[in-house]
């Protein structure tokens, strides 16, 4: 079946190449279609016209797999991120687990879990959020202290926020 | 009244409500840490203020707190960190509907408070009239 769409031929029989509408196909397939029969003009310039679409789809998978690559290093970037920030909060004192949910704005919270509230679990808390904003800058993080006091560690924190680390 | 003076008040008010819901609700007093996480804000943003930054949520008054060392630094670390305890522990009573605040909590989050009155007060009263001349 041919990959070309060819609209009716003006008057004067000629192809114009805005006349053609392409549908996928590949270089080599064009290159052949256009080496068969008779190499009139319009067949011509309907090959290379094809050449051309083919060509810019070369350029547009190469496109895609740049962006997977890209995806790739943010997803490597996302996993060096929450290893710092599991290496920074789990020091807070009693930590047990620690969380991320974000924070319905563009920023994540991090929520380091212990048994209860108490003011030195606090300040670690707040030297590890100054240590962490440091590192990654402003206004995209904060560090929140919750207390399970004996429930499941999950249960100390909001629904939905993605487990990190967690004490054996 | 200016808008720090209202600041005040409210954290007076807020205060004041604290104590007397403790000791109106004995058997389920958490809210009274509520209400001094709330008195304390009230101070902070008085504070914020009369510094010419006021704030409008709690991420801008975070930031605000950790880029002033006064507020930070030396004695401003125990401020922080009473702060925050009251923030946390608040935000644990409003939205945990397991968590349960013992009577402890409760007595500690008064200390708290007054550990943030203790140090923004001073910084908030006018300067005393100047005795020379």
């Amino acid at each position: 079946m041919s990959t070309l769409l060819q609209r009716p031929r003006s008057t004067s029989g000629d192809v114009a190449t805005s006349d053609v509408v392409d549908l996928p196909g590949t270089v080599s397939s064009a290159w052949v279609r256009a080496e068969e029969g008779s190499r009139s003009a319009p067949q011509e310039r309907l090959a290379v016209h094809t050449f051309l679409a083919a060509a810019s789809s070369g350029r547009a998978l190469a496109e895609l797999r740049l962006r997977e690559q890209l995806r790739d290093v943010r997803l490597e970037l996302a996993r060096l991120r929450e290893r710092v920030v599991v290496g920074t909060a789990r020091r807070v004192r009693g930590a047990c687990a620690v969380y991320a949910a974000t924070d319905g704005h563009d920023g994540v919270v991090y929520y380091v879990v212990v048994a209860e509230h108490d003011a030195a679990a606090t300040a670690q808390a707040v030297d590890a959020e100054d240590e962490l904003v440091t590192i990654f800058g402003p206004g995209a993080l904060e560090v929140r202290v919750r207390a399970h006091q004996g429930r499941s560690h999950d249960q100390a924190v909001p629904t939905g926020a993605k487990l990190l680390w967690e004490a054996d | 009244m200016s808008r720090i003076e209202e600041h005040r008040t409210r954290a007076e008010h807020n205060s004041q409500l604290a104590s007397d819901f403790a000791s109106a609700f004995t058997d389920r007093p958490e809210w009274a840490i509520v209400l001094r996480f709330y008195s304390a804000l009230h101070l902070v943003d008085a504070y914020l203020e009369l510094r010419g930054s006021p704030v409008s949520s709690h991420g801008e008054r975070k930031a605000a707190i950790r880029h002033r060392s006064e507020l930070s630094a030396g004695r401003g670390a125990q401020f922080r960190t009473a702060y925050y305890w009251l923030q946390n522990t608040s935000e644990q009573v409003r939205y945990d509907p397991g968590f349960v605040a013992s009577s402890a909590a409760v007595a500690e989050s008064a200390l708290h408070l007054r550990v943030v009155r203790e140090f923004l007060e001073p910084k908030l009263s006018p300067a005393p009239p100047s005795t020379s001349g």
